[in-house]
């Protein structure tokens, strides 16, 4: 398979969009800060994207989320490569697959802190396409102007890789001839705090793999990117998905498989549809939460499957976990090493887990990398690999 | 089944009132029996969810990755007197 990526933008903590991140990134400065949530005490660091706050003219399709969504997609050239598709193969032939965990359960929660007396939500939140498990799409449906099919996604962490492998489908059926695929999530106190009680914060600055790594960092973000079938666009990005895998743990709500077997699936699921082995890999992007579960487990498992010449990071630290827009944040991560030429060292990382053995380093590594892969791995064991290779 | 005392009825309380245990009845809970696998048959989300509601009653934090949790989550009995000496 072979898919082409056209553009794609990012917005998180660790930049508005993706020259910003590039920035932060290449001088090591991470976006997050401690935790200032109004209503939340919560001791631990987070990745908010201040100028949210400012996108308050979406009128009834008002959410935090659809906020960092709109912020978001006025960054760079998503909108005018958007356009111009519709504008080519028309509304209905362009696709739209959103992936995120709130929703835009923010808005939500604050409508329930403002009912009337009789217990009723107040008009302005009288919203139902905001609260609404689709609200993502719904909202970017609005947005573009796209008519074609549409689909949010919704697996957790994995929520916003799996939007790729969806929307490939989509294109290598027919149904469509461009898909717009992207991920959102805001930071709030059902999640701040649903997190808390799971006992995953850390109240430091997040450590992904290292020996004394204590806890996540909760992030916001919002990411697109927009993808075409091989070679029917020639102003595309040089970047292709050539592969992807997906399973499912089927063992605990919140906790991974202990031997790793349903991440190893979607690994070695990648590698097959991608045509490569798994020394082909220059850098695996790791979900690498800097939870002692997560890191232990997926540690593992790379030094089983990928030799030391693939080098591996954890991005986390930069944004945090940005739960269901975690996906594209850092398959967007992935692949512009292929455009930068530089693996982002795992940040934060001082001494290695004693337990894994796997090609890992905080600092940078210079290097023209062909292959590329991403991890995300979500609540319910739901598990996403993306494979990124150059265009030629 | 063994005698609750007063405080490991309160406790059992507790326990049915954060879980939702509705076809359980606070005073039947036997104090000596699992409350994991194969007694009571809770899992780690319930354990959670317990320290959570414990946390809130009487101010004591349960972590998880802690040593002694396990051994305090054995039984209510256990379970009982472990918070009462930390309060």
């Amino acid at each position: 398979m072979k898919i082409d990526i056209i553009d794609y933008e990012t917005c998180s903590a660790a930049g508005l969009n993706l020259k910003a991140l590039r920035t932060s990134l290449k001088h090591h400065n991470s976006g997050l800060i401690k935790n200032n949530l109004p209503g939340s005490d919560l001791d631990t660091w987070i990745g908010l994207v201040e100028q949210v706050s400012n996108v308050n003219d979406l009128g009834h399709w008002q959410s935090r989320n659809n906020a960092l969504a709109a912020l978001g997609y006025e960054q760079g050239t998503i909108r005018q490569t958007v356009a111009g598709l519709i504008s080519k193969y028309g509304a209905a032939r362009v696709g739209l697959v959103m992936g995120s965990s709130t929703s835009s359960i923010d808005r939500t929660e604050t409508a329930y802190t403002q009912l009337d007396e009789s217990g009723n939500l107040t008009e302005q939140f009288k919203q139902p396409f905001v609260h609404n498990p689709h609200a993502p799409s719904l909202f970017m449906a609005h947005l573009t102007g796209i008519t074609g099919p549409s689909l949010t996604i919704n697996t957790a962490c994995s929520s916003s890789a799996k939007v790729f492998a969806t929307g490939a489908r989509w294109l290598e059926t027919g149904i469509v001839d461009a898909v717009l695929v992207g991920g959102v999530d805001t930071l709030c106190l059902s999640v701040l705090h649903g997190f808390n009680s799971l006992q995953l914060l850390s109240p430091n600055p997040c450590k992904p793999f290292d020996q004394h790594r204590d806890g996540i960092n909760l992030g916001e973000a919002s990411g697109f990117a927009v993808l075409q079938r091989h070679g029917e666009n020639s102003n595309s990005s040089g970047i292709s998905l050539t592969g992807y895998g997906e399973s499912s743990d089927a063992y605990h709500m919140s906790h991974p498989h202990p031997d790793g077997l349903g991440a190893r699936l979607s690994m070695t699921q990648a590698l097959e549809r991608a045509n490569r082995e798994a020394a082909d890999i220059d850098y695996i992007n790791l979900h690498g939460t800097s939870s002692r579960a997560n890191d232990l487990i997926e540690g593992q498992l790379i030094s089983e499957l990928f030799p030391g010449s693939t080098q591996c990071s954890s991005t986390k630290a930069w944004m945090g976990h940005t739960l269901g827009a975690a996906g594209i944040t850092e398959a967007i991560i992935a692949m512009d090493t292929l455009n930068t030429n530089i693996i982002p060292g795992s940040k934060n990382l001082e001494t290695l887990d004693e337990a894994l053995s796997l090609s890992i380093k905080a600092s940078d590594e210079h290097k023209v990398c062909q292959h590329v892969m991403t991890n995300s791995f979500g609540f319910g064991g739901n598990n996403c690999t993306l494979l990124f290779s150059r265009s030629e | 089944m063994a005698t609750q005392t007063e405080s490991e009825l309160k406790m059992a309380q507790l326990m049915v009132e954060a879980l939702n245990l509705e076809d359980m009845e606070a005073d039947e809970i036997d104090p000596e029996e699992q409350l994991f696998g194969d007694g009571l048959g809770l899992d780690s989300i319930d354990a959670l969810e317990i320290s959570l509601a414990i946390s809130k009653e009487y101010g004591v934090q349960i972590k998880a990755e802690d040593e002694g949790t396990r051994e305090a989550f054995a039984t209510l009995r256990s379970l009982t007197a472990f918070v009462e000496n930390k309060k």
